[in-house]
Order: structure tokens, then sequence, then C-alpha cells
């Protein structure tokens, strides 16, 4: 379902997942408080060799490819700065959009979604502390990442059924099967949930 | 408990499949995308507590690194974009959302829903959106607030998408609409 993790192995990939989070939102953290240009500059030209450093060219090259989202945006502001002559700003803002994109590419393409899970899961227990259930936290992700290919089937499926229907393909037709298909499931699946003992017990 | 646990879940992975129908970029950075329309059936079905709940949840997920969002973008560098804002905003969107149809219990369902999701999906929305546009790509309120004006017809129609989904649970599944309990 996602596939975003590099196809190339790099010495970061058995960093641990944990490690990886605090690191990549530390470092886009910081990206925030930087107003130089030229700093940011160096910043992205950093960034590039750590690329280079964990995977080689050709994990280097899929990293710019990933970039390619940003590239309406950075048009945009390129223009924008350059109409407003604030170069300066424009410069220190696509810097850190493109390394803030880096960073979290960097994440996603060393990271198994799998081991994502499970972390966030494993620390999900620490917010116990605030009222949270944990087990229940840890149900719902599990739930949320099964149901998205299940869902995504079947609004395809409706979409099919409808299309045998009809010559047009809409999808505000399918909108309402579709919504009411999630709510039988919700029924279906807490009471499942509560037959096998609820969330609740698993705390005892 | 398990019913809120599987009802965020699941409209937390629906606003997902939303992201996975085709949108379409614009010169602003910020793609228009179904995701928003998610927002809005959070809110206007499960109400302000669950809808937003669902919401975050979704939020944190993306920004953590799950590549939900539309086009595949997931990680914390959506916030150095111009979509950012909006990120942060859907939470916000979905509460307000579900917070004015659990006020508004005694209008017709039509009237509740469209004005529900115009406050919360729109305007909530694009308070958050416009200044994370104003942070993030530098621009003035003016500049910004024409830059999101190409989104409006766009989220009228999902405003009027939403109102017939919800409105067409409430009669085939009445209990269904938390709201309206």
């Amino acid at each position: 379902m996602f596939t975003n993790v590099s196809p190339y192995s790099t010495k970061l990939d058995k960093v641990s997942v944990q490690k990886k989070i605090v690191l990549s939102c530390s470092a886009a953290a910081i990206l925030f408080f930087i107003k130089n240009p030229l700093v940011m500059f160096i910043i992205f030209l950093v960034l590039l060799l750590i690329y280079f450093f964990a995977g080689g060219l050709k994990f280097l090259s899929l990293g710019l490819y990933h970039l390619k989202i940003t590239v309406p945006f950075v048009i945009i502001l390129a223009l924008w700065h350059l109409y407003l002559g604030h170069l300066d700003k424009g410069i220190t803002l696509i810097f850190r959009l493109i390394s803030a994109f880096l960073i979290a590419n960097l994440f996603l393409l060393t990271s198994k979604i799998h081991d994502i899970i499970l972390a966030i899961q494993k620390y999900s227990f620490y917010l116990k502390n605030f009222g949270v259930n944990p087990y229940a936290l840890s149900i719902t992700i599990g739930l949320f990442i099964r149901s998205i290919p299940i869902l995504n089937q079947r609004a395809k499926n409706l979409m099919l059924a409808q299309s045998a229907r009809s010559t047009k393909r809409s999808f505000w037709r399918i909108s309402v099967p579709l919504a009411l298909s999630i709510l039988d499931d919700a029924d279906h699946v807490s009471d499942a949930l509560r037959a096998r003992g609820g969330i609740k017990k698993r705390e005892n | 408990m398990e019913k809120t646990s599987v009802l965020v879940a699941l409209f937390a992975a629906l606003i997902a499949v939303l992201g996975l129908v085709p949108a379409f970029p614009l010169a602003s950075g910020v793609p228009i995308t179904a995701q928003s329309l998610g927002v809005m059936l959070c809110g206007t079905i499960l109400g302000s507590r669950k809808g937003g709940l669902a919401a975050l949840f979704f939020v944190v997920l993306t920004l953590i690194g799950l590549p939900l969002l539309a086009g595949g973008r997931g990680g914390i560098g959506l916030l150095a974009g111009a979509s950012a804002g909006f990120i942060v905003g859907f939470p916000i969107a979905a509460y307000i959302t579900g917070w004015l149809m659990e006020k508004t219990k005694s209008v017709d369902i039509l009237i509740s829903v469209s004005l529900s999701s115009i406050m919360g999906g729109i305007v909530i929305l694009y308070i958050p959106g416009l200044i994370g546009m104003m942070i993030n790509a530098g621009m003035s309120l003016n500049a910004a607030i024409v830059a999101v004006a190409v989104y409006l017809p766009g989220d009228i129609l999902k405003v009027i998408l939403v109102t017939i989904v919800t409105s067409a649970i409430l009669k085939a599944r009445p209990n269904s609409v938390l709201t309206r309990d």
C-alpha cells in the first residue's frame, strides 16, 4: 500500500525508527529558526551529502526525484519573491521547503511502514500518563492501517458496479453506499472487539 | 470505547482513501483534493469530539511520516509547505463542523449540514490555511486570499456532497449520525 521505501540499501536502514523520528523532527524544527539564505543553502548541500554518503549516487538521485512534488510551489515562490524584489527571503523559503522535504523523505525512504507503526505503538504507552488509553490507541492504529486498502478496494468495486449501470463514472454516486458500508463495518468490528473481551478489559 | 476507536480509525482511513482520488496541483502549491470532504464528513456524522479525533489521528500519523496526504506526501516536512495551515486545520475544521451540527440538532438536516460544513470546512479551515500560506510562502493576507479563492468552487461542491451523504445516512441509518442522537 505504502511503497515509499527505497529499493536501495542505505547506512540508515539499520538506525532505529525512534532515533530517526526524533532526529528528523528536530532537524525540521531547527530549519524554521534559520533566516540567512546562505546558511539555508549550506544546509541543503549538507543534506545532499548525507544522501550520497548514506546510499550512494542512486539513493541521492532517488531523493532528488522525490522532490518533484515541491516543484510547483518552488516556481510560485520564486516568481512571487522576484515580483516583490525580496530575493533573500525567497531563497530562504525555497531552500527551507526543499530541505524539510529532504529530511522527511530521508526518514521515509529508509524506514519500513511496519517499523514506523511499531515505534508509534511502543511510544503511545507513554501517553497513558496523559489519560490516553494506549490499548485503544494501538487498536485504532492497527485498524486504521488495515482499513485503507480495504476501503480503497471497496471504492473501486462500487465504482465498477456503478459504471456497469451507467455510461458515466461519478464519484458522488458511490459516496453514500461507501459511507454506509463504513458505518456497517464500524458496527461489526466493534461488536467483534467486544466479543473478544473489548479494549477496557485488556487494561486489567 | 470499542465503537469510538473503530469509528475514529475508519473515518481517518476514509480521509486517507480520499487522498488516493487524483489531486489537481495548482500554482499556489496547495492541490485540490477530496480529503477536506472526509474532514467535513467526520464532523457531520461523528460529531465534534469523535470527528475531531479522527482528523487529528490522520494528521498526527501523516506528520510522523506515513505518506497519506494526496500525492503520497507525508512527514514533518509538510509543515514547511504551502498546505501546512490546511493540514493543521483539519482537526479544528472537523471539530467545529461537528460542534455546529450538535448545536443545530433541531434545525432541518439539509440546512444544519450545509451551514456546519461551510463554517467548519471552509471558513474555519481557511483561517489556519491562510496563516500557513502567509508564513511559508511569505505572502500578504490579500495575496493569500486571492490564492485560496480558486479552491472555493470545489469546496462548495464538497459541501453539497457532504449534505447529500449525511442526509441519506440519516434516512437509511438514523442512529449512525451521531450528531442527531
